[in-house]
């Protein structure tokens, strides 16, 4: 008898699956429904965003000069996971621009500029693996092909971030360096 | 009743509104960057205290008193003629509020932030007298001064704005009377009296402009000769005048606000007046339209909007800098004078094409063309590419008359000052910097003025805005660099080359950031969501 009504369950479930629009049952299906009927989501403009995401994130990454694109490049991400419902958030990479700004603080203490370099490159890796792994737990409640734009768009505005903020804080101590200087 | 009941419930408005302090604090910041990097990298080691102090004073009110003049005009010059133009000043009209009521609320409304933000910024200027070489009583002569020449322009703005209900009519006569009366009029007054030998200044010229008693304030914390009136009169005039714009503005608007618009523009009332001829060969004009209407319809009805005004602009600009080199041969041998010359020439195409770009998209979105355009088969690209491409057009002759323009100025500079010399290669250096600098400065404001153009409430504020991203947000920003580095080097980078070198390098870095980053951001919200824009929903 059980066995029949849950046959008679599923069957009607599926009834009423088969009566829905595709689009209907996966936004049903949809661990965090998002906001937006994926019906109603233009997807086209989404993958460009995508796209500009990562071309922003390239030209970001020169450092002082790509400040704002970077920028505009983090804002993009913002705009497209907010129209998918996608929760993604920045984890903490402060910590690792505060770590390169004092090994260029301690630069000619313990360090030569070229082990310096090497130190800086190796934090900047560490910020890329830690933000791409925070990507890899987000789910996503509306599939985009742009993703890996977005994800790796988002991970060089971040370097280039910074690179920036190394570039200044590395300016400012030549500065008084030079001018501390007998 | 209150007393001006409008204007304290605009207050009151402004006093929870958030923006208001955030502006209030963003003035102060920039009062505190343009102190700081004029006092380590402009005067910082070359001057003694005192003299920099003078120095300090001078340099920032005469920014201030800028700021005011044209600040004041450009927040109030269409307040009352949108009204007008919305159909909701009668709706004021219909409660026992006199005319009066409404152009002081809407005074206190729309220059409120602009006296805030001068407030915020004056504490500053209180640096000087600490500094030395400018007194007390100095300062408050300026400050006094300085809130006179906002409330003057502002209240000037009104009263255009009463009587021209058209945006674009209102915003060009309000511009160019306040340019008129608080620049143009005092300094001709003086360089034809230094020119005639009077003793001093006609005084009914100085008494119709504010302008007089913030020289007289300056002349008299330098201890050099004023412009030879009493400072009591100079700031009595201008702001009883004030007054008049203010009493007369509310007169007019009992009487005028029922009046028909004039929003039109002349020629559409003319044309309605007097039907177009038919043309005398309808093929030749149906291929001379043909041509402008195949690429793109949005290129032929760009073609209809005239460029009379920037060639006005460039003219006058041109026509005032051949008038100082006659009137003047001993600044024939100044190399800024001829810089400033080419600067003025640049800064008003580019206000030209800002002020083209943000009109024609505002004035799309409010007539209402841009939902038939987008319900078209024709498209948001086709609109953008159609639009670019005629502003374009329009600009491309001007551009040209400028750089000749520029060329002139430096061949003749050249041959005054340096003589046929090395000094050559840095004068055409400099002015292929400046072309280079003018073209990419032109494709940006495009971009960013059509943006800012649907984003914004108004034209000027659309204006204001790009100006701001495009010129005002790097030099504060370099400003905020300079103070930066004056502060935790104790000012002496800027006694070595070192210094001049960082400037000159973060004035290119802030240059491509700034740029990129709006040109960026416009570019990107265009193509995206120009339906948004245009809907005026973001």
């Amino acid at each position: 008898m059980k066995e029949k009504s849950s046959e008679s369950l599923e069957s009607s479930e599926e009834r009423t699956l088969s009566s829905k629009a595709p689009l209907d049952v996966c936004a049903d299906r949809m661990p965090h429904s998002s906001h937006l009927h994926p019906a109603t989501t233009d997807m086209v403009r989404i993958l460009r965003r995508s796209m500009r995401c990562l071309v922003f994130g390239w030209i970001g990454l020169v450092p002082m000069a790509g400040v704002g694109l970077a920028i505009q490049s983090l804002r993009l991400c913002r705009s497209v996971t907010s129209e998918l419902g996608v929760r993604w958030k920045a984890p903490p990479v402060y910590g690792y621009w505060l770590a390169g700004a004092s090994v260029i603080w301690f630069c000619d203490r313990f360090f030569d500029i070229g082990t310096n370099l090497i130190v800086l490159v190796a934090l900047l890796l560490v910020q890329t693996l830690h933000l791409w792994r925070s990507w890899n737990d987000v789910p996503e409640p509306i599939w985009n092909a742009g993703k890996p734009a977005l994800v790796w768009g988002t991970i060089l505005a971040y370097a280039g971030l910074a690179s920036t903020t190394w570039s200044v804080i590395a300016m400012v101590i030549l500065a008084v360096r030079m001018t501390s200087l007998p | 009743m209150n007393l001006l009941p409008v204007a304290h419930r605009e207050l009151g408005v402004m006093a929870r509104r958030a923006r208001t302090y955030y502006l209030r604090n963003l003035f102060a910041v920039v009062a505190i960057a343009l102190v700081l990097g004029m006092l380590f990298a402009g005067f910082g080691g070359m001057l003694t205290a005192a003299s920099a102090g003078q120095n300090l004073f001078l340099a920032f009110s005469a920014l201030a008193g800028l700021y005011a003049i044209l600040n004041g005009v450009a927040v109030t010059a269409d307040c009352l003629g949108q009204e007008k133009r919305d159909g909701t000043l009668g709706l004021l009209f219909l409660t026992d509020l006199r005319g009066f009521d409404i152009v002081a609320g809407k005074l206190v409304s729309r220059a409120g932030n602009a006296a805030y933000g001068l407030l915020a910024a004056m504490p500053v200027l209180g640096i000087a007298p600490i500094l030395g070489g400018v007194r007390g009583e100095d300062y408050a002569r300026m400050f006094l001064a300085l809130s006179n020449s906002l409330f003057y322009s502002a209240s000037f703005g009104v009263f255009v704005s009463t009587i021209w209900a058209g945006e674009r009519r209102a915003l060009n006569f309000s511009m160019l009377g306040v340019l008129f009366l608080c620049i143009i009029l005092p300094a001709l007054a003086w360089a034809f009296t230094a020119k005639l030998g009077f003793a001093a200044v006609p005084a009914i010229f100085l008494w119709c402009s504010p302008t007089g008693a913030v020289v007289e304030a300056a002349a008299a914390a330098i201890g050099s000769g004023g412009p030879g009136s009493s400072y009591a009169y100079l700031l009595a005039a201008p702001h009883l005048l004030a007054w008049f714009f203010l009493v007369a503005a509310g007169w007019l608007l009992d009487r005028t606000w029922r009046s028909e618009s004039d929003a039109q523009p002349v020629r559409s009332r003319f044309w309605r007046n007097h039907p177009r001829p038919v043309p005398k060969s309808p093929v030749a004009a149906y291929f001379r339209r043909h041509r402008r209407l195949e690429p793109n319809p949005l290129l032929w009805s760009g073609s209809k909007q005239g460029v009379l005004g920037i060639w006005l602009l460039l003219l006058a600009v041109c026509v005032g800098g051949a008038g100082v080199w006659l009137a003047f041969p001993a600044f024939r041998s100044e190399v800024p004078v001829y810089l400033a010359f080419v600067i003025v020439l640049n800064v008003s195409l580019l206000y030209s094409v800002i002020l083209s770009s943000c009109r024609a998209a505002r004035e799309d979105q409010r007539g209402g063309a841009m939902e038939i355009l987008l319900t078209t088969p024709l498209g948001a690209e086709a609109y953008l590419r159609g639009r670019l491409l005629s502003l374009k057009r329009q600009t491309v002759w001007p551009f040209l008359f400028v750089i000749l323009a520029d060329l002139v100025a430096v061949v003749v500079g050249c041959s005054q000052t340096a003589g046929w010399s090395w000094e050559w290669i840095v004068w055409a250096v400099g002015l292929g910097f400046l072309t280079a600098k003018l073209s990419l400065d032109l494709y940006a404001a495009s971009w960013i003025g059509f943006w800012q153009g649907f984003k914004s409430a108004t034209t000027m504020q659309a204006v204001r805005r790009t100006l701001f991203y495009l010129i005002g947000f790097r030099w504060l920003m370099l400003l905020c660099v300079i103070s930066l580095l004056g502060l935790v080097t104790g000012g002496m980078i800027f006694r070595t080359p070192a210094g001049f070198f960082l400037a000159v390098s973060s004035y290119f870095i802030l240059l491509v950031t700034t740029m990129l980053h709006y040109f960026c951001a416009a570019l990107s919200e265009l193509r995206d969501d120009l339906r948004l824009l245009a809907s005026g929903r973001t």
